[in-house]
């Protein structure tokens, strides 16, 4: 807890013929993030005939698994399935080295692939005839104007027929030059339709070199005639009886995708899987050194986990292995990369730390804290009881439903569950049950006006109590924050950082409050004078040393940057404000229509309009409250201390959603020529 | 003015001013949002949030325009300051700085419906996004309430409820 993971260096040299297995079991438990080995003009690993093999199966299934998805059966479920997802059977696979994998995939696609690009074909032409169809009967729908039997519009011979549209302001001078230019041995038939007219133009084939040039100038686009006999409108029936019978093929087909992808979907994944995860473990090839016998891997593991790293790797090589875990030394603080270390219960925070930045190695996790003032915070933004009990709730049915996946969803239910509790806290504090609400209903029950829940002050009529209330919290907390920033600094050597940019505001806070309550006992009016005076010097200072000459405008204008800093607390009561303010209007507009008698009218709409309206007013108000208590968090509180500029741990790992592996040590596959 | 003038405007600026500034805000991210809908479906739930954040200020606007009116007795019975006195005129007058100081930090909703709309364009991009684009957001809205601290405590304190 407040600090990160310990981590340890690990550099291994074995032989080359042990890297398949090593670099599986170093995958399937993802304890070590592997980093390029430093020797220069070390030869590198490039991925062999198989992982180039498993590369591009894994392309072609996950074109595969995309086509069958789209023809799944629809899947029921909605809230219920959001709230509690199934848990997904994972299938064993006994894994013993790639060329074995590979042996298996092949297989598998022999025997699927035909399959599926069968019925994926004939898909795809059914869709491409059917779109012709559809072209051939909007020709033929264009061409019924003429109504006499096509092939006549087909005709070719001495004479010909061309079939086309042109836009109608065209039609006057085209008929004019094809006359001109065919010396009047053509015959123009125009139908208009709307804009355009549709037109047959009848001329001699010898004309035809003539006539084209004319045509083309004005845009005469050509209508393909379709196959066939008969009249348009007799044909157009022909090809929607073609295109009826086509439609029905392509629901077979979709039948029989839907068929395939029932069967097969849960196998392609899983193999899909497998192959995915061999490219992802080639990846590490080229950071790997490697001489004609033997290879060499360095990279970063948790401490507790080093142990178990040992015994599986001097395991799988007989011992045939050298191997190093070492402390960081103070060069390499930069190069470790960050683990959050916390207990159960403060876990699924460190989403929110994360999300800002990691700690560098030598600093502080401030995650446990978090857990705390940001739930608090998001409280005491909210304050109401019920709404509080309606994030709960929801917050609480999404925890037991994703605790299983330990996913996103599961870690932010787990923040806003704690939320939660604050909200009910303070809202009970302070009398807001939906709003005023409560005090509503009990002054209509008891017929006294002045009838009101129990709380500490009202809010709204005491606004200064809750803002004076934010502001100490606040103070509270940047004192928190410089607290842990001087004590970090000091720790890592940075006396100077210290004393000048934590000390100094740590006094003048320490001044501030004990002004505030020693109010008219000059001890304490005199002991916060001198606190605040030596925190002002230390901090003018600090910007002297770092700043030189600008320190005389630097001072001025970072004090009132502290002073902003801490007005910013101000959000929590105006936002605690606005909560009870949305349901004090949501309350009087149904008072209003309550009293609506006619055919129960005020009290069936009053009721919708108080449960829509307060709904409403949660969803509304919780995004606040989340936003805002990140906000005081990230920018103020962080701004304290924190550098978030810590490298993430990625461990090398494999993912397993639908597969299970076990890794059998068979040495007779690893012939090192993988 | 007559006291009743004084109570109107602050009510009408408070809710008014605020309520078409986050018109303006939600209207510049609704077409950033309408965009990345079209790349991908996806972006709605994330696009639709990120719009929804400028629409904060109408709401203080709002909120405001009640406390104005609860304050004045507009609402609930019986104006307070019928009578053209002094003390009248003053504590009207606080109520219209009021309503007057959040409508126009309620203008903040404009620069808000700004970044929301480059948010969305980030997170159609990244969807990992998403939450620092909220809380960048989230910054512009400081400003509008800082408005709603000053117009609370001028209405509880300067007037009362």
């Amino acid at each position: 807890m407040f600090r990160p993971t310990p981590m340890l260096k690990l550099e291994m040299i074995t032989l080359e013929r042990y890297r398949d297995s090593v670099l599986t079991y170093l995958h399937e438990m993802g304890a070590v993030e592997v980093r390029e080995v430093q020797v220069k003009e070390a030869q590198r690993d490039a991925p062999n005939e198989f992982y180039r093999k498993a590369a591009s199966y894994s392309i072609i299934m996950s074109r595969m698994a995309d086509f069958l998805r789209l023809h799944l059966p629809a899947k029921k479920g909605g809230i219920r399935e959001f709230i509690f997802p199934p848990e997904r059977k994972k299938r064993r696979y006994v894994y013993q080295g790639i060329e074995k994998l590979i042996d298996d995939v092949e297989a598998f696609l022999s025997e699927v692939e035909p399959e599926i690009r069968e019925v994926e074909g004939e898909i795809n032409s059914l869709n491409t005839e059917m779109e012709r169809i559809r072209s051939e009967i909007a020709a033929l729908e264009l061409l019924s104007e003429f109504d006499v039997d096509v092939s006549y519009l087909r005709h070719s011979g001495i004479a010909q027929v061309l079939v086309g549209k042109v836009e109608k302001i065209r039609y006057g001078s085209l008929e004019r030059e094809l006359l001109e230019a065919l010396g009047g041995r053509v015959v123009l038939v125009p139908k208009e339709r709307g804009d355009t007219v549709v037109l047959a133009v009848v001329l001699l084939t010898s004309d035809y070199e003539r006539a084209n040039p004319v045509l083309a100038k004005h845009s005469f686009e050509r209508i393909e005639i379709p196959e066939g006999e008969g009249r348009p409108y007799e044909l157009v029936r022909t090809y929607q009886n073609l295109l009826g019978r086509k439609e029905r093929e392509l629901e077979d087909a979709y039948g029989r995708a839907a068929e395939i992808a029932s069967e097969r979907y849960d196998d392609l994944r899983f193999y899909l899987e497998l192959v995915e995860n061999e490219r992802n473990k080639a990846s590490a090839l080229n950071m790997l050194a490697r001489t004609n016998m033997t290879f060499a891997l360095t990279g970063w593991l948790p401490e507790g986990e080093a142990k178990k790293v040992e015994e599986g790797v001097r395991k799988l090589t007989d011992g045939i292995v050298y191997l190093r875990f070492s402390r960081p030394s103070e060069e390499e603080l930069d190069e470790i990369p960050i683990k959050l270390n916390n207990p159960g219960w403060a876990r699924p925070f460190e989403m929110l730390t994360e999300m800002y930045g990691f700690p560098k190695y030598n600093e502080f996790d401030p995650t446990p804290i978090i857990a705390f003032t940001y739930s608090f915070f998001f409280g005491f933004m909210l304050t109401d009881f019920f709404y509080g009990m309606i994030v709960g709730i929801v917050a609480a049915l999404l925890v037991k439903g994703h605790k299983k996946f330990n996913d996103g969803t599961y870690r932010f239910a787990y923040t806003l569950l704690w939320s939660s509790l604050f909200t009910m806290t303070m809202g009970a504090l302070f009398g807001s049950y939906f709003g005023n609400a409560l005090d509503v209903v009990g002054q209509y029950l008891t017929g006294n006006p002045n009838f009101g829940m129990w709380r500490i002050t009202d809010p709204l009529r005491d606004p200064m109590f809750v803002l004076i209330l934010a502001l100490a919290i606040g103070l509270a907390h940047l004192f928190v924050g410089y607290t842990i920033g001087f004590i970090v600094k000091w720790k890592n050597g940075e006396r100077k950082g210290a004393l000048f940019d934590q000390l100094s505001w740590m006094l003048v806070i320490l001044g501030i409050v004990l002004f505030a309550t020693g109010k008219g006992v000059p001890a304490f009016v005199e002991s916060a004078e001198v606190l605040f005076g030596i925190g002002l010097t230390l901090f003018a200072i600090g910007e002297v040393v770092s700043n030189g000459g600008l320190a005389a405008l630097l001072i001025i204008s970072d004090f009132f940057g502290f002073v902003g800093t801490w007005l910013s607390y101000a959000r929590l009561m105006a936002l605690a404000l606005a909560t009870s303010g949305i349901a004090m209007v949501v309350n009087v507009l149904v008072q209003m229509i309550w009293g609506i008698k006619f055919l129960y009218i005020g009290p069936i709409t009053g009721v919708i309009l108080f449960f829509g309206g307060q709904f409403f007013s949660t969803a509304i108000n919780a995004l606040g409250a989340f936003v805002h208590s990140l906000r005081l968090q990230y920018v103020e509180f962080f701004g304290t201390f924190y550098s978030g500029d810590g490298r993430p741990f990625t461990p090398f790992m494999s993912r397993r959603e639908v597969s299970e592996v076990v890794v059998e040590s068979s040495r007779k596959n690893d012939s090192g020529g993988v | 003015m007559e006291p009743i003038v004084y109570v109107s405007l602050g009510a009408a600026l408070a809710a008014g001013l605020a309520g078409a500034a986050s018109a303006f805000g939600v209207g510049v991210a609704g077409a950033a949002a309408a965009g990345a809908v079209a790349e991908d479906e996806k972006n709605f739930k994330n696009a639709l949030i990120l719009e929804g954040l400028p629409m904060t200020q109408s709401i203080y606007g709002l909120i405001t325009l009640f406390l104005i009116l609860l304050s004045a007795r507009i609402i609930g019975g019986g104006f307070r300051f019928t009578a053209n006195t002094p003390d009248n005129i003053v504590k009207s007058a606080i109520l219209f700085g009021a309503g007057l100081t959040v409508g126009l930090t309620g203008l903040s909703a404009i620069p808000q419906g700004i970044i929301a709309s480059a948010g969305i364009g980030a997170v159609a991009k990244n969807p990992k996004t998403f939450t620092q684009g909220i809380i960048f957001a989230a910054m512009a809205e400081t400003m509008a309430i800082f408005g709603l601290v000053g117009a609370l405590i001028m209405i509880a304190t300067g007037v009362g409820l």
